[in-house]
């Protein structure tokens, strides 16, 4: 072999181990970020599902007010009305959004609304308001996405 | 040492510099995300505190005994029993478990300014790792700072 082939082969050689090299360092780059893409969807999703739970507990028809004055609690007695489909198409990708009154007993569920489907749970403590016996008591706001 | 050998050794030496850039580089991509934890965190300790303090006992709120309960203790003669009976460490402790908190999760209530003989419940538990809740203030003879930590 001359010595013109044997620089030749030697370049393509190097070439070939970079090429090589470089294939394993993007499968790497591209597994990480993949992995780090997820991550950031799920807190960016945990991130939007949390603005949810504050937005819920800050509605004016379930926020507890005294004469004008606005309690960080939510009323009882309004919840139980408001029943409502409209919150399904407001709070999208949520299938049921419910309080669970945790000092009573664990029948104690009001539904702002109850879809069909459940699967990741993000929940809040929050007070909760009784009018006709002017208690508080404390109870769990739960969303269940779909 | 042979020419060949000399570039052998520089090939290496390349590749090592360019794994090492290549993992400080990831490790720094990955390490600056936990804004959305920590704001989901902030508000669960919030709304914590704030239902805790509203909870009605058998004569009043949380908030209403612990500026009972500094009031009876500023008062001459000091009256033992109201002291004791408006002084409630325990009741809140009872509240502070599951299924309000999460399971194994510890907290650290601490009591400043005037708030009577209440003491502070679980001091030291959190260590440095810990999400705190907006303080509470309630008005009693001064004002009494309650703070909330969960880790």
């Amino acid at each position: 072999m001359k010595k013109g082939q044997i620089e030749m082969s030697i370049t393509v050689l190097v070439l070939a181990v970079f090429f090589v090299l470089l294939f394993i360092g993007l499968i790497f780059y591209f597994r990480f970020s993949f992995e780090s893409f997820k991550e950031s969807q799920d807190k960016i999703l945990g991130e939007r599902y949390n603005v949810y739970l504050s937005y819920i507990i800050n509605l004016p028809e379930l926020k507890c007010s005294y004469m004008g004055v606005e309690k960080e609690c939510l009323d009882v007695s309004r919840m139980k009305q408001l029943r409502d489909p409209y919150y399904q198409r407001v709070f999208s990708g949520v299938t049921k959004i419910y309080v669970q009154d945790i000092t009573k007993d664990k029948e104690t569920v009001l539904y702002l609304y109850d879809w069909t489907g459940g699967g990741e749970v993000y929940s809040t403590p929050i007070s909760l308001y009784y009018p006709e016996n002017d208690k508080y008591t404390i109870g769990k706001l739960y969303l269940v996405i779909g | 040492m042979k020419k060949g050998q000399l570039e052998m050794v520089g090939l290496t030496v390349i590749v090592i510099i360019m794994i090492v850039i290549f993992i400080l580089f990831i490790s720094l991509n990955r390490g600056n995300d936990s804004g959305a934890i920590i704001a989901g965190e902030s508000l669960y300790a919030n709304n914590l505190l704030n239902a805790i303090m509203l909870y009605s006992l058998e004569k009043g709120s949380v908030s209403d005994y612990i500026q009972k309960c500094d009031q009876y203790t500023q008062s001459i003669p000091q009256d033992d029993a109201k002291i004791n009976e408006y002084c409630i460490k325990d009741d809140i402790i009872g509240l502070m478990k599951p299924p309000l908190l999460k399971i194994n999760q510890k907290y650290e209530m601490l009591f400043s300014g005037e708030c009577g003989e209440i003491t502070d419940i679980n001091p030291g538990t959190c260590g440095e790792n810990f999400i705190t809740a907006s303080p509470y203030y309630i008005r009693t003879s001064g004002t009494c700072k309650i703070s909330l930590r969960v880790c």
